[in-house]
């Protein structure tokens, strides 16, 4: 059996080499036919997606404009207060205000008292408020003192075995003058209560201290009482009073240091009251400042220009005035150059005055992020006197610029834009896209550095398959 | 001794295994040769498929005819000729890879408000053909 098959192998080495030739001649014949048809089926492909591809202009919008924006809120800068109106008021110059006051930014401390060390004999005078007995006197001691030379000493001396004495006596000193009122008043003296003389039973003193006001009503700040049932040698006390209540007008004030006094029948006691280093500190405001911070949206277009614009006007005549823009970029309010303008208001107050300022150099840097922003006006004055700014208009206006274009894909397949053509009668201009829009979808895509021709203009767009999207407007 | 006696003696035995390995390289050489004519053949087949040119726009200035030409194909592409009218034009060599786009300025006088046919063509002879009218 197996020569038999040996033999016929043998015998049939032609046909094996004509099958393995056919064989390897169809390999190639499909390899090459393959290679072809795939390809071709692939650029097909291509040609099929390109014609289902329907990418379409909708809409083509200049943003170039100046939009104008008005604040939308405020802040109150140190301890500046409200005082009418609200930020809608701001929103045109019509003479309707939001009006602001003034806060004390500076003070000076001055003591009104003179010669309250009592160091001559000099200044303060002395009166009997009630003597019916003539046993009480007053004048400066130049023995007992806190400080020296002298103090101011009340007393009563009762010489008298069989009468009770009741007296009482004052030194006053009608003091400089108050042109303006203090943002706080302090009342420092000394004073000591002695009871001397022969003996003591209940023997009272008393210390009191009033103002008398410009309007001669008087205001005690400052009363205490010692009964004696001894003979007693006082020490000195020292009192800080807070008398700020007390100066509530401008004008003259007089300053009171009262002794009163009561005695008992058979004691014969001498009292006396002393006074020294009296001090009366008023705090008046030297300088007063208003501080207002406004703020508003806006838009987040590119800008080419920004305008802004303040028309107020103050209470009092030449103020100071400070108004500046901030700066997100710089990430403060400029002292310099764009975003500030300083000047002096007009002598005459209440004279609507307007500052306004074009800012050219990359205006988008006085927004944030979100399109905010915000404007400072801020007024000082070296002056005791309270004052109002009364804000009137305030002003943002941007110059826009740029494009928006919306495009849609009502094709079933995803597009890829790569190009946009903006074609005018004097310049064909491209401009490269990377822009994926599903099917279905509606795109805006707004570009801040193309203005769209005057006259006649058409808009393209190129997919990436080839596809052109036209619109034409003017 | 006696071994290689034999083989010496057995010449023939080894005349069929050389005729052999010797058909076996014949037979692949003469595959490759097959195989690379067949990519050389079918290549240039392919490659011409594989061009897609686009006009993205068309421009008439001073004295020439400007187009810009976005390559959509999957075939590096050369212009080799521009007719215009169903003329030959000069004009400023342009190569565009896969994905690229350039001008292909044409020095071409021209009427205002006139249609003009401007055929463009590739090295591997595609072209793309269209009417675009002057401005007025």
């Amino acid at each position: 059996m197996r020569t038999i098959i040996g033999l016929r192998l043998k015998r049939d080495r032609r046909g094996v080499s004509n099958v393995i030739v056919i064989v390897l001649s169809l390999v190639v014949i499909v390899v090459i036919a393959s290679n072809v048809v795939l390809w071709s089926y692939e650029m097909n492909q291509l040609d099929w997606e390109k014609m289902k591809e329907n990418v379409n202009i909708i809409d083509v919008t200049s943003l170039v404009g100046t939009p104008s924006y008005n604040p939308s809120g405020y802040a109150l800068g140190g301890s500046t207060s409200w005082v009418s109106g609200s930020v809608s008021n701001l929103a045109s110059d019509d003479g309707v205000y939001m009006v602001f006051r003034s806060y004390v930014s500076a003070t000076t401390t001055n003591n009104f008292v003179t010669n309250g060390n009592v160091t001559t004999t000099t200044d303060w005078t002395y009166m009997d408020i009630s003597d019916p007995s003539a046993v009480v006197s007053g004048g400066y001691s130049g023995t007992v003192y806190k400080s020296a030379s002298y103090s101011l000493y009340i007393q009563l001396v009762d010489d008298s075995a069989t009468t009770a004495y009741t007296g009482s006596g004052k030194h006053y000193q009608a003091m400089t003058t108050v042109s303006t009122l203090p943002t706080s008043s302090t009342l420092y003296f000394y004073y000591r209560i002695d009871c001397g003389g022969v003996s003591a039973q209940a023997e009272v003193a008393n210390v009191t201290v009033t103002f008398t006001k410009p309007d001669n009503s008087t205001v005690t700040v400052f009363t205490t009482s010692v009964t004696f049932t001894a003979l007693t040698t006082g020490s000195w006390v020292y009192k800080t009073l807070d008398v700020s209540s007390v100066f509530t007008a401008t004008g003259n004030y007089t300053l009171d240091l009262q002794g009163y006094f009561s005695t008992t029948t058979p004691k014969k006691p001498t009292l006396t009251v002393y006074y020294d280093d009296v001090w009366l500190n008023l705090v008046t405001p030297t300088e007063h400042t208003s501080e207002v911070e406004f703020s508003g949206a806006s838009d987040t277009q590119a800008w080419t220009q920004l305008v802004w614009t303040v028309d107020s006007s103050w209470t009092t005549g030449s103020v100071t005035v400070t108004l500046q823009l901030y700066n997100y970029v710089l990430g403060t309010y400029p002292t310099s150059g764009d975003g500030y303008i300083s000047c002096t208001s007009s002598v005459t107050p209440n004279t609507d005055e307007t500052e306004t300022q074009t800012i050219t150099v990359n205006p988008a840097n006085f927004r944030n992020a979100t399109s905010y922003w915000k404007i400072k006006v801020k007024g000082i004055k070296a002056t005791g006197t309270q004052f109002n700014f009364k804000a009137d208009w305030t002003e943002f206006k941007p110059t826009t610029t740029g494009t928006r274009f919306t495009f849609k894909n009502d094709g079933s397949l995803t597009s890829h834009i790569v190009s946009l053509w903006i074609v005018d009668s004097t310049n064909h201009r491209r401009y490269d896209l990377n822009i994926i829009i599903n099917s279905g979808e509606t795109y805006p895509y707004t570009r801040s550095d193309i203005s769209l021709p005057v006259g006649q203009y058409t808009v393209k767009v190129v997919t990436e398959r080839g596809n052109i999207a036209i619109f034409s407007g003017s | 001794m006696r071994d290689v006696g034999k083989i010496l003696w057995d010449r023939k035995g080894i005349t069929p295994v050389l005729s052999n390995v010797l058909l076996m390289m014949i037979a692949v050489g003469a595959m490759s040769i097959t195989i690379t004519a067949t990519y050389v053949i079918t290549g240039n087949l392919r490659e011409t498929m594989g061009e897609r040119l686009v006009v993205e726009d068309v421009w008439f200035t001073n004295g020439k005819i400007a187009m810009h030409l976005l390559n959509v194909g999957k075939i590096r592409i050369k212009i080799v000729s521009v007719y215009v009218n169903y003329t030959s034009q000069s004009f400023t060599p342009l190569e565009l890879d896969v994905s690229g786009h350039g001008w292909l300025n044409v020095t071409q006088s021209w009427v205002s408000n006139s249609a003009y046919y401007i055929n463009i063509v590739t090295t591997r002879g595609t072209k793309v053909a269209d009417y675009y009218r002057s401005p007025t």
